[in-house]
């Protein structure tokens, strides 16, 4: 159990090459579940492997409980890490796999028997104890992966992409065994994935990185409701963020977001936030869920200044369906609805959006203004 | 449903059926096969036939009236000597078995670092080593001569052993089999505690055995069929191996002519632990990544 503390971290894998980690500051509390989440070639599996001491870091310090861990090897770190692909020594039986670590620290050879017995039984493996892993499933793989590590009862736990090479039912129940297994546990963990439900679903924070930068720390929630800029905005939530261009007005005291097509209000609270923004270009975001369909249009429209589009194309997910709108003038809005809601192809709709969840951008910096 | 059926059953039957292309290639391959198989036909018919049968022009390949006789000779040749054969075999089986062991262990000792670890004049040192694969044996004789004097080696078993444990070939092999090895593998026991030679002994030796098995017979057939570390660096006779006396038998003579039966004989029995040693091995230089379930 342990708190994990970045300061200042850097990283570059070559001297004049591009920094991968770029003054990275976090600080995982104890007992927390951290997800480590954004594009590939964003530095997450760098910032964990710095963390397990596999890379050397270029500068600043990492504390793993109030030890300073920089020039500590791997093996001295009490940490267990889980990989990709699994990892698992393809030479030995799942039971020397597991046992592996412990007989490397000396303990006693019943105790290794007794707690490999325990922990593949918890695990649902113990009947494969004798098995090669080529002979086990991708899930069954990584099920002794995890129980290895549990064995070594860590301090932090190191989570590279474990669930990217299953398939995606085993995948939702290795999520849940991996919740169900920190809360027992109450151990550190760090969690890299580039799957943002993994993320939402997993973390108790989430850290969205980008080029080696921080994006965003902050709960799941607090991620996906008052992201701090676009691209965060974008790449949490699925199906993505939809976003508008259009100028903020004001006429007769009344602020608007308008486009040349659409004039929207701007619900009062945003007033004092966007007043600074008088006369210029900002985007828009709006989740698809917080748009709503009017109607269904019969030829021209009525009213002034609806949102009005034709529909693309549409997804159904199931409980969901994704309704894809063109607005004309190359602007589209993904729109998220019950099943039930069916339309078809190249019907014309009118919409509108809840001004309560609508998030601004500057349309330069793509920070969100708040 | 029915047509999904038949549609599988289709898929099976051409599975079975063998185009033509696959027959040319057949017959093609198995020719060739039978031609790289004559060399070892012709050695152990030789090796059977009477004397007479030794000179007939054109050559036959199978032995017409086979008998031992050769084999009779070598032993009445053997016993005439004055250091018996099996002093040579001796030697001969120690050598190798160490030029084998040493050759391997050298092999994969070299390559482990070369591909999985970080070192300034990495990429130099490969080079030197895959460059020496071009040496030919004769420019290095005379340095190697040098060295094995200077070294006070001359008249031992390292003399033998020496020149050739350091094998190019098997460090090239070893090296790509080991790059085949994921480097999470290595990582995760490093994490789990495990010291750089353990992570050897334990995961990378046990893994790269086959690679280690075909250097091994390199390794071997080199060492087993070379006469050369026996003309430059003994002077003892007694130290000398068993390819040595089987060229003494013909080459040495004023007469060519005689001897050729049991210098056959000898050609056979020089081969067979070469066979059997391959015979043994290859079940695991077969045995790929593929199957060891790295991948």
């Amino acid at each position: 159990m342990a708190r994990v503390l970045f300061n200042n971290v850097v990283k570059r894998y070559n001297k004049s090459g591009p920094v991968s980690v770029d003054h990275f500051n976090l600080e995982i509390e104890d007992k927390e579940f951290m997800v480590l989440v954004g594009p590939s070639g964003c530095g997450k599996s760098t910032t964990l492997r710095m963390v397990a001491g596999l890379e050397q870091i270029n500068g600043g310090e990492i504390y793993i409980g109030n030890q300073l861990v920089n020039d500590i090897p791997p093996k001295k770190r009490d940490i267990a890490m889980v990989f990709q692909n699994y990892a698992l020594y393809p030479n030995m039986s799942i039971f020397e796999n597991m046992a592996f670590g412990l007989r490397l620290r000396k303990v006693e050879k019943h105790l290794i028997e007794s707690s490999v017995k325990s922990t593949s039984r918890a695990l649902e493996i113990e009947h494969l104890l004798e098995r090669k892993p080529m002979q086990l499933s991708g899930g069954q793989r990584q099920r002794v992966a995890l129980g290895r590590a549990v064995l070594r009862t860590p301090q932090v736990f190191l989570m590279d992409e474990p669930l990217s090479n299953l398939d995606a039912k085993l995948r939702v129940q290795m999520r849940e065994m991996i919740i169900e297994l920190h809360r027992e546990l109450e151990t550190t963990m760090i969690y890299v994935t580039h799957d943002q439900t993994e993320a939402m679903t997993m973390g108790t924070r989430i850290c969205v990185m980008k080029d080696g930068i921080i994006m965003q720390v902050d709960t799941p929630e607090l991620l996906y409701n008052r992201p701090v800029n676009r691209f965060v905005a974008s790449f949490i939530g699925s199906p993505e963020m939809n976003f508008l261009q259009g100028t903020i007005i004001e006429k007769d005291g009344i602020i608007y977001f308008d486009t040349n097509r659409y004039t929207i209000e701007v619900p009062k609270p945003m007033y004092t936030l966007l007043r600074p923004y008088l006369d210029r270009i900002v985007t828009l975001g709006i989740r698809p869920e917080y748009v709503h369909i009017v109607n269904e249009m019969e030829g021209v429209s009525q009213e002034e200044t609806p949102i009005t589009g034709t529909i693309t194309f549409s997804e159904l997910m199931g409980a969901d369906r994704y309704i894809h709108l063109d607005l004309g003038h190359g602007e589209k809005l993904v729109i998220r609805v019950p099943a039930f809601v069916k339309f078809p192809d190249k019907t014309k709709l009118e919409v509108s959006l809840n001004m309560e969840y609508m998030i601004f951008f500057n349309r330069d910096s793509g920070l969100a203004i708040r | 449903m029915q047509a999904w059926n038949n549609a599988l059953r289709k898929g099976i039957g051409s599975l079975r059926k063998v185009s033509a292309f696959q027959w040319i290639l057949f017959i093609l391959m198995s020719l060739l096969a039978m031609f790289m198989l004559l060399p070892i036909v012709y050695l152990f018919n030789h090796a059977l036939k009477p004397y007479y049968e030794l000179f007939l022009y054109p050559p036959t390949f199978i032995a017409r009236n086979p008998s031992f006789q050769n084999f009779i000779d070598l032993i009445v040749v053997t016993q005439s000597s004055i250091v018996p054969m099996t002093r040579y075999l001796f030697n001969s089986i120690v050598a190798s078995l160490l030029v084998v062991v040493t050759s391997c262990l050298f092999s994969v000792l070299c390559a482990y670092p070369l591909s999985k670890h970080k070192f300034p004049g990495k990429g130099l040192i490969f080079s030197g080593i895959i460059i020496s694969l071009m040496f030919a044996p004769e420019m290095v004789g005379i340095p190697r001569y040098f060295v094995i004097s200077q070294l006070g080696i001359i008249n031992t078993y390292w003399g033998h052993v020496l020149p050739l444990v350091a094998m190019p070939v098997g460090v090239f092999l070893m090296k790509q089999f080991i790059d085949q090895i994921p480097n999470e593998l290595l990582e995760a026991s490093k994490v789990e505690g495990a010291k750089e030679h353990m992570i050897f002994l334990k995961i990378v030796i046990p893994l790269c055995m086959p690679a280690v098995a075909t250097t091994a017979i390199l390794s071997f057939q080199s060492a087993w069929s070379t006469d050369e570390t026996s003309t430059l660096f003994m002077e003892n006779e007694t130290m000398k191996t068993l390819p040595f006396f089987v060229n003494t038998l013909t080459n040495q003579l004023a007469n060519n002519v005689a001897n050729q039966g049991a210098a056959a004989a000898a050609a056979l029995l020089l081969f067979i632990p070469n066979f059997i040693i391959f015979l043994l091995l290859q079940r695991k230089v077969i045995t790929t990544m593929m199957h060891s379930g790295i991948k």
